[in-house]
């Protein structure tokens, strides 16, 4: 993402974004090569892109690693320096079961605030093309590094939807 | 077979001279709270004595009630101490680590009984009291909860002469201050495990209650008195 | 009037990019009190605990009392943000980051409290589990235990919730700024840059986000009420403590929301966005909890008044005969008698109007917390051991500037953040 390759065109309308997002796939263009920019998230039914995403398996699998940490931690530093309080067993599960509780709860909120972030926000310096027209409304979409062979063959098919962006758009995130 | 410290308060005994309340506080660095303090109900006492009137003038009768630390079994404010603070040793005291006191007071507002007392302040002895006070016992800085111990220092103490020595408990020891200073002996302390000390005896008695014991406390502590709070029998 | 993105955009950014000379007056106004809240609280820190107004056996007042009412507050934003995310109700979108705001907020000020009403403050940090030198690990059968680690998840959630769809809003303002202003919200918005796959993963995390904070926060405040519950102080030891608090709490955090909005329409002239649809729609979820509240304290008292056990009553009258009846009877008033007629009459479910019930409900919620604390522990079970509590200047200076600290924070972070999503009110739009 990001090179000289691409081609992007300015979309005043999500209506014309679907429209040159079909356009693309019909040229050819695989899911993963397109580009669509927006200020606010298009709905799925609008541009027909596939999106997968493993977070709520990821996110799943830190609440329960997170849950199993939080019961060994507290039943096993109980264990450890076993202190006998007001008639109650060292190990109570009615208390163990809270920590865990929390700790699962906190595990999914961690692991989904890092998945994101690493997905995201980290990878997504330089990698997507920063366009400021985004903020005033417009949608853009484009394909990523396009060959040299196919250039003007797009061009020619977004042409028709707005004006068309090409090259390394500037990477200053300032 | 380890020891298991109780104790047995004769009410018809008391006549609320109120020396073991002294005496603890002399034994156990018990900071003066000062009237203004006292004002505000922040004394310190270990050990109160609580004064019940009954009847009408001129058949009033007033029973004198020592409360202390009940070093209960199922001690409510031992599980809430979120710092191990309060903890019950394996002879069954109701420990309390000063070090480990953050000051939550969590166990106080647990404990039924509120024989709890919390040092608001850093502790203040008048002179010429700060002369007396017994190097054996911690002095508590401000923020840390403290309570009767059943005189944990003595009992350690006499444990640790005694292992030295190479012999068992002797009859009468260790005595706790409170005991130590009762002049009609109406606080008798010992070991509940030895079925024959006087204390397992008075436990055992007709005349024995306890405090709250709907509660499910189950305290160590033995009130012994003749007949119930409304009995009407002179 | 149906407004444009354009224009919703204009709109909501204007707080942020133009400051009237109101702002900096509110926030010197607002920073004194804060400053003399913080000044009693070093004092206290540098004296000792004794400064404040407890005493044997009212261990636990103000302290106790803020640290309950601001954690109930905070559950504002779980219910508007999270429920109604996820129930799809559209009258949320210009609301959800008010009151995430005082969720996140209000945790901080609540999540303080504790740290103000210890003895030994310096020594908080034996709450958290880590392998220290003394070979000991706190115990986790207490319910400060439970509390630090509910706290801290809901504190943690709570602020993802809120930072996550932030992040679009801050790349809108990096394009919007120049200058310095620029450079900061660049870096704020973590090289967001709009593409589908961005949208997906944000939309993906604040679905799961919402679905994990609900049954957080619930645990949170039902914990809170079992610092209570598991002791055997008479009135405290009620099953009924766990729901009473999360259905208190969600009561004070409408309340709450509600003030909070009136305030940034009026002074952010944002009344097209907060408009009476919006208040229309919190006023009946009000309703429903002023109901919800009588109904759990109408059942607490009479199966307390029923048992007849004898300290159970003897606190049961304390507050609603004896001394504390002044108290209980004006919470009464200001949770029930007067919120019902305001909030049910629909004439009456005006913007004032429920603006009027949302304060009398959250004086009625504070004195609540205050009337389950003190008079369970003024009148224990040994008549030796009874007492009275006054709170000192200490405790109500505190108190005071904690309503100030969250104005404060609320009002700068109005200035740095839309408080309204921009990116949501324009995706609300097209539906």
């Amino acid at each position: 993402m990001n090179s000289e390759n691409d081609i992007l065109v300015v979309c005043s309308e999500p209506d014309l974004a679907r429209q040159s997002v079909n356009a693309l796939l019909s040229a050819g263009i695989p899911n993963s090569d397109i580009i669509l920019l927006s200020s606010e998230p298009l709905e799925h039914g609008e541009v027909p892109l596939q999106q997968r995403t493993l977070m709520p398996w990821i996110v799943a699998c830190g609440a329960v690693g997170a849950g199993i940490g939080g019961f060994l931690l507290a039943s096993l530093t109980q264990e450890s320096y076993a202190i006998h309080t007001g008639g109650m067993q060292v190990v109570t599960l009615w208390a163990d079961g809270i920590i865990t509780y929390e700790l699962t709860m906190l595990g999914a909120i961690l692991t989904t605030g890092v998945v994101f972030l690493i997905t995201s926000a980290l990878r997504g310096r330089g990698q997507f093309p920063y366009a400021p027209e985004v903020s005033d409304g417009k949608v853009l979409v484009g394909a990523a590094s396009v060959p040299a062979s196919l250039r003007n063959e797009i061009i020619e098919t977004l042409k028709r939807f707005g004006e068309i962006k090409q090259g390394r758009t500037s990477d200053s995130s300032t | 077979m380890s020891h298991r410290w109780g104790m047995a308060v004769d009410l018809d005994r008391c006549t609320g001279c109120s020396a073991c309340v002294v005496a603890c506080q002399a034994e156990n660095n018990v900071p003066t709270a000062g009237e203004e303090s006292a004002r505000r109900g922040r004394a310190m006492h270990w050990i109160r004595i609580e004064r019940y009137y009954e009847g009408e003038f001129p058949n009033l009768r007033v029973k004198f009630q020592p409360v202390l630390c009940q070093q209960c079994d199922n001690a409510p404010c031992e599980p809430v101490c979120p710092t191990y603070a309060s903890y019950h040793t394996s002879e069954g005291l109701n420990g309390q680590v000063y070090n480990r006191c953050i000051g939550t007071r969590y166990c106080a507002n647990a404990c039924p009984y509120t024989v709890r007392t919390f040092n608001f302040f850093n502790p203040a002895w008048n002179k010429p009291l700060d002369l007396q006070l017994n190097p054996d016992v911690s002095i508590r800085q401000v923020g840390v909860m403290e309570k009767c111990t059943f005189c944990v220092q003595r009992i350690k103490a006499s444990e640790i002469q005694a292992k030295a020595e190479g012999r068992g408990l002797k009859a009468g020891e260790p005595t706790p201050a409170c005991v130590q200073s009762c002049a009609p002996k109406a606080l008798v302390f010992g070991d509940l495990n030895d079925s024959e000390s006087e204390v397992s005896r008075l436990a055992r008695s007709q005349r024995g209650t306890k405090l709250l014991t709907e509660l499910g406390t189950q305290p160590k502590i033995t009130y012994l008195q003749r007949g119930s709070w409304d009995e009407k029998n002179g | 009037m149906k407004k444009t993105a354009e224009q919703i955009q204009g709109d909501l950014l204007r707080p942020v990019l133009r400051t009237s000379w109101r702002f900096p007056l509110a926030v010197a106004a607002l920073g004194i009190v804060v400053a003399a809240g913080l000044s009693a609280w070093i004092y206290q820190a540098y004296t000792g605990i004794g400064v404040a107004g407890i005493n044997r056996p009212v261990f636990w007042g103000f302290y106790i009392t803020n640290f309950v009412f601001w954690i109930g507050i905070s559950h504002a934003g779980t219910l508007i943000s999270a429920i109604l995310r996820l129930s799809n109700a559209t009258w949320r979108r210009p609301i959800t980051r008010c009151a995430e705001v005082i969720t996140v907020f209000a945790l901080m000020i609540g999540a303080m409290f504790p740290l103000i009403h210890l003895g030994r403050p310096w020594l908080f940090f034996w709450l958290v589990p880590y392998p220290s030198e003394r070979r000991l690990w706190p115990n986790y059968r207490s319910p400060l235990l439970w509390d630090f680690f509910a706290i801290n998840t809901y504190l943690i959630g709570s602020l993802t919730f809120l930072v996550l769809p932030i992040i679009p809003d801050c790349a809108l303002l990096r394009d919007k700024c120049v200058g310095w202003r620029r450079r900061v919200y660049s870096i704020l918005s973590l090289g967001w840059r709009g593409t589908q796959r961005q949208w997906h993963q944000l939309e993906t995390a604040m679905h799961i986000m919402a679905i994990v904070i609900i049954p957080v926060a619930v645990s949170v405040h039902t914990i809170v009420s079992w610092d209570f519950a598991m002791t055997l102080v008479p009135m405290w030891h009620s099953t009924i403590f766990a729901p009473y608090f999360v259905a208190g709490a969600i009561f004070s955090g409408i309340a709450a929301l509600i003030i909070a909005m009136v305030f940034l329409r009026s002074f952010l002239h944002l009344e097209e966005y907060l408009n009476l649809r919006c208040f229309d729609n919190l006023g009946k979820l009000l309703l429903v909890m002023s109901l919800l509240w009588f109904y759990f304290i109408f059942a607490e008292r009479l199966t307390t008044w029923y048992g007849n056990t004898r300290s159970e009553m003897d606190v049961l009258w304390l507050t609603q005969r004896g001394s504390y009846r002044g108290l209980f009877w004006l919470m009464v008033c200001c949770n029930f008698v007067i919120p019902f007629p305001l909030l049910a009459v629909k004439k009456l479910r005006t913007i004032l109007g429920t603006f009027l019930a949302s304060i009398t409900v959250v004086i009625g919620m504070w004195i609540e917390r205050y009337l389950i604390i003190v008079p369970s522990l003024s009148h224990k079970f040994l008549p030796y051991a009874w007492g009275n509590y006054h709170p000192t200047w200490v405790e109500i200076t505190i108190t005071i500037a904690t309503f100030s600290g969250m104005a404060l924070l609320y009002i700068l972070f109005s200035k740095i953040v839309p408080i309204i999503s921009v990116w949501e009110l324009k995706a609300g739009l097209r539906q």
